[in-house]
């Protein structure tokens, strides 16, 4: 890839858990309200690290980014019947683990349209049930799992911070892009990406 | 994806509080029950902008959903689907459909009390209505208004009525809780005091203690109507003139009904009834009707049927 025309050409590399990396198009990645918060504007110094979630989770998330890349913005919850065969294929080919895995990451990175898809998806499985129904489809925590569910939110909060600096330290970097005009400041970043997704390749 | 139990409060909240925000209340309700934490988690629904509600015949609803409470019957024995607990008590339930959750009680008044106590700590939200169209015991009904007092200084719609309400108890409503749309009155004052009417709508089905002083202080009214009435010719005269001069400037409806105005008392002078023509308006969602009224208007030009029934001494006003 040469000097892209649009940002949505731009790639950026993705680092798992495993410690693997594997791109994904900047206009999947715009999906992600986390992504754009930290990353948009300043671009990304390196692979980004979401290494809170294994390579199939993450790779199962972006699928679906790129799968709806060039849908509408989103508006708000979808019903289920309105879901396309493609979306429908997608959630049932999951089995329960990897869909709280998507459920997950597409909660941390702030995936909207994902994240209601698999909330709707959820709440299927409860609704019009009475107690002793929905007794028999939910596993209600015990004490030790709860501190255990405490415990996992303290470190994704310290994920999101690790992701946060690392952001800054990118950020910190690029100082002398805030001078420019905000126009010539995109084309500086998106050529400073291309270059970097460039180099990625040639590794 | 398998069915699996699956593990609903191992999500993260936010997630949580997605999915609880696809529940109607009667589903958040059931979900309740599944445990304590299950409880906890229910306002993470956005149910603080719920609204509850005490109908008409003992129902409590939520946004529409209906929570009802019945006395125990052989009846009831065949249709349960299992108990459901309501704050320390574990009764007899069952979904009568998606809107509505049955709860059986060995008496209906304390069932009342103890599932609208539990919603309000299921959904914490604010109460709307409490509207009651049964008689039930004053320590019922004050606990009732104490819990509503304790949580907000205004409902829309009440209804004072409990047996064995003292002055002191309805004295006390009215101190703490302004109604705003529709106040209902079935107590009557043993000894007659000021009272704040500043409601869009008064129905006072005994209001032999009203005085002329009360009728003067519900001027910000839109309808007034006041069964049982002891107000005289001489007060209902008093009051025409007012309205007349526009001192009650919001009245579009009202209605009085008192034997103690004479057979020969005539508004403004004007014959009784006219023609046989009707006339109907919706005031306040309720449509108002008036048959034979005589033209009037009001000094500033506003247009009225006014109309009197020497036979069931009725008075009734309504602005065109």
């Amino acid at each position: 890839m040469t000097s892209p025309a649009s940002s949505s050409e731009v790639k950026y590399l993705i680092e798992s858990s495993e410690g693997n990396t594997f791109d994904v198009s900047g206009a999947a990645l715009r999906q992600s309200n986390t992504f754009n918060a930290m990353f948009l504007n300043i671009g990304a110094d390196g692979p980004i690290p979401f290494t809170d979630y294994n390579e199939a989770t993450l790779k199962k998330v972006f699928e679906y980014c790129e799968h709806s890349v060039n849908e509408e913005n989103y508006s708000g919850p979808k019903h289920q019947d309105d879901l396309s065969k493609w979306d429908l294929n997608f959630f049932n080919e999951m089995d329960q683990k990897m869909f709280i895995d998507v459920i997950n990451a597409s909660n941390f990175l702030d995936i909207e349209r994902l994240t209601s898809y698999c909330c709707e998806r959820i709440a299927r499985m409860l609704r019009g049930k009475n107690t002793q129904e929905m007794i028999k489809v939910i596993t209600l925590p015990t004490a030790e799992e709860l501190e255990a569910k405490q415990k996992v939110e303290e470190k994704k909060a310290a994920a999101a911070k690790k992701v946060a600096e690392k952001a800054a330290e990118t950020a910190e970097k690029t100082e002398t892009l805030e001078e420019l005009p905000v126009q010539q400041l995109v084309q500086t970043t998106r050529n400073k990406l291309t270059r970097k997704y460039l180099s990625f390749s040639n590794e | 994806m398998n069915s699996q139990p699956f593990k609903l409060l191992g999500l993260p909240t936010l997630v949580l509080r997605n999915v609880l925000q696809f529940f109607n209340p009667i589903e958040l309700f059931e979900l309740s029950q599944c445990s304590k934490r299950a409880f906890s988690i229910i306002p993470l629904s956005g149910s603080k902008k719920f609204n509850l509600r005490i109908n008409e015949r003992s129902t409590i609803s939520v946004n529409g959903h209906y929570f009802g409470t019945y006395n125990n019957s052989p009846l009831s024995e065949n249709n349960l689907h299992g108990t459901r607990t309501f704050m320390e008590s574990t009764v007899k339930a069952y979904l009568h459909s998606e809107h509505e959750l049955v709860s059986f009680w060995d008496n209906r008044n304390v069932g009342l009390k103890a599932v609208f106590f539990h919603l309000s700590k299921v959904f914490d939200c604010a109460i709307e209505y409490a509207r009651f169209t049964d008689k039930i015991p004053a320590a019922i009904y004050m606990s009732i208004i104490d819990l509503i007092t304790s949580r907000q200084s205004e409902i829309k719609d009440l209804t004072i009525w409990g047996d064995g309400l003292t002055d002191e108890h309805v004295t006390e409503i009215f101190d703490n809780l302004k109604v705003t749309d529709h106040l209902e009155m079935n107590y009557q004052y043993s000894v007659p005091r000021p009272i704040p009417f500043n409601t869009k709508s008064i129905d006072i089905w005994n209001s032999s203690w009203i005085t002329m002083e009360h009728l003067k202080s519900m001027n910000k009214c839109t309808v007034i109507q006041l069964y049982r009435s002891t107000l005289t010719d001489q007060d209902i005269t008093l009051f025409l003139n007012n309205w007349k001069s526009g001192k009650f400037p919001n009245l579009q409806y009202l209605f009085i009904k008192s034997s103690f105005i004479s057979k020969t008392f005539t508004a403004f002078g004007l014959p009784s009834l006219t023609g046989n023509q009707s006339h109907e308006k919706t005031i306040l969602g309720i449509e108002r009707e008036i048959y034979r009224g005589v033209d009037v208007r009001r000094d500033d030009g506003i247009a009225a049927k006014v109309r009197f029934d020497d036979k069931e001494g009725v008075l009734q006003i309504l602005v065109l």
